[in-house]
């Protein structure tokens, strides 16, 4: 968080008028649009699917400002809903496009290489493609601690999973990876 | 880890997505320009009926009414209690036997001998 962004300050502003609620939604947005904008990127890959996937989250997390009670962080009450959203994204591209799990990779490695905002190596791509074969709770556990590297009960915060489930995730998530990597050499 | 370290050593964590140039400095204006208004709940005023007017004070009726038959019945069982009726039937005849007893000027003695001898 940056040393201007003042949370009680701004979870103040958001109890005054529509006025003062809306600039404090924007500083909320200034703050935390990127962070978001990343977790949800690394999750359903495409940008334009990530831009509509983090509007949805900010919008609804608009919608829903008057409930936050500030009994978490600001920060981890946004990632839950955009981890939500992009679940939910993920879920309705699953059910949609109705591909088995071999051409899901294949798909995965054939969107990569086109993607024009992929600038990954071949073990960066392996790794992507080796991620869509975890569960998708799995591959955020791993998202969350290798890039992110949050601490387990940071994540836990956020997942709503026991530290000891979200380590035993991780570690799981890590052998898939590794194994992955040692099929494909 | 290992295999953590190994995958370390083979992928590390550089960023390999990237982002349309002046994304993100634009996401901002960008995201507050489609944030919707938030809904204004629409209040309906009513116009008031003569039984919006009347409603208060015959609930208070009704509520002092009920109040008043719970109190009689109430009364009504306590008094045609058979337990009542014979408690209060014995403590009668009992005052009107010590009146009596007063009235006579008997002694306990006297009083014991009366009744022994009517019984």
């Amino acid at each position: 968080m940056s040393a201007r962004f003042d949370e009680e300050n701004v979870l103040r502003m958001l109890q005054e008028d529509d006025a003062m609620q809306r600039r404090a939604f924007g500083m909320i947005v200034e703050e935390f649009g990127k962070p978001l904008y990343w977790q949800i990127r690394r999750l359903v890959l495409d940008h334009d699917d990530a831009n509509d996937v983090l509007q949805e989250t900010l919008i609804q997390a608009w919608n829903n400002i008057d409930y936050f009670r500030g009994e978490s962080k600001l920060s981890t009450w946004l990632y839950r809903i955009a981890i939500n959203q992009s679940l939910n994204f993920l879920n309705k591209q699953k059910a949609q496009q109705s591909v088995s799990m071999d051409d899901e990779e294949v798909s995965v490695a054939n969107q990569l290489e086109g993607d024009p905002y992929f600038d990954g190596d071949k073990a960066q791509r392996l790794l992507q493609q080796a991620l869509t074969t975890l569960p998708d709770k799995q591959r955020l556990v791993f998202n969350l601690r290798y890039f992110d590297e949050l601490t387990y009960t940071e994540i836990s915060e956020i997942v709503g999973s026991t530290v000891g489930a979200l380590k035993a995730d991780y570690h799981l998530a890590v052998k898939k990876i590794s194994k992955y990597f040692e099929e494909a050499d | 880890m290992k295999e953590e370290d190994l995958l370390l050593r083979k992928v590390g964590k550089s960023n390999p997505f990237t982002v349309p140039e002046g994304y993100f400095e634009g996401l901002t204006n960008r995201v507050m320009d489609n944030l919707p208004e938030k809904p204004v709940p629409e209040y309906k005023v009513k116009p008031l009926t003569w039984w919006d007017k009347a409603k208060p004070s015959v609930y208070l009726a009704a509520m002092f009414a009920g109040a008043a038959i719970i109190i009689k019945v109430l009364g009504y069982m306590h008094a045609n209690n058979p337990d009542v009726i014979a408690a209060e039937e014995e403590q009668y005849e009992t005052e009107m036997v010590q009146n009596l007893v007063d009235a006579m000027q008997m002694d306990d003695y006297s009083l014991y001998l009366y009744l022994s001898d009517a019984e």
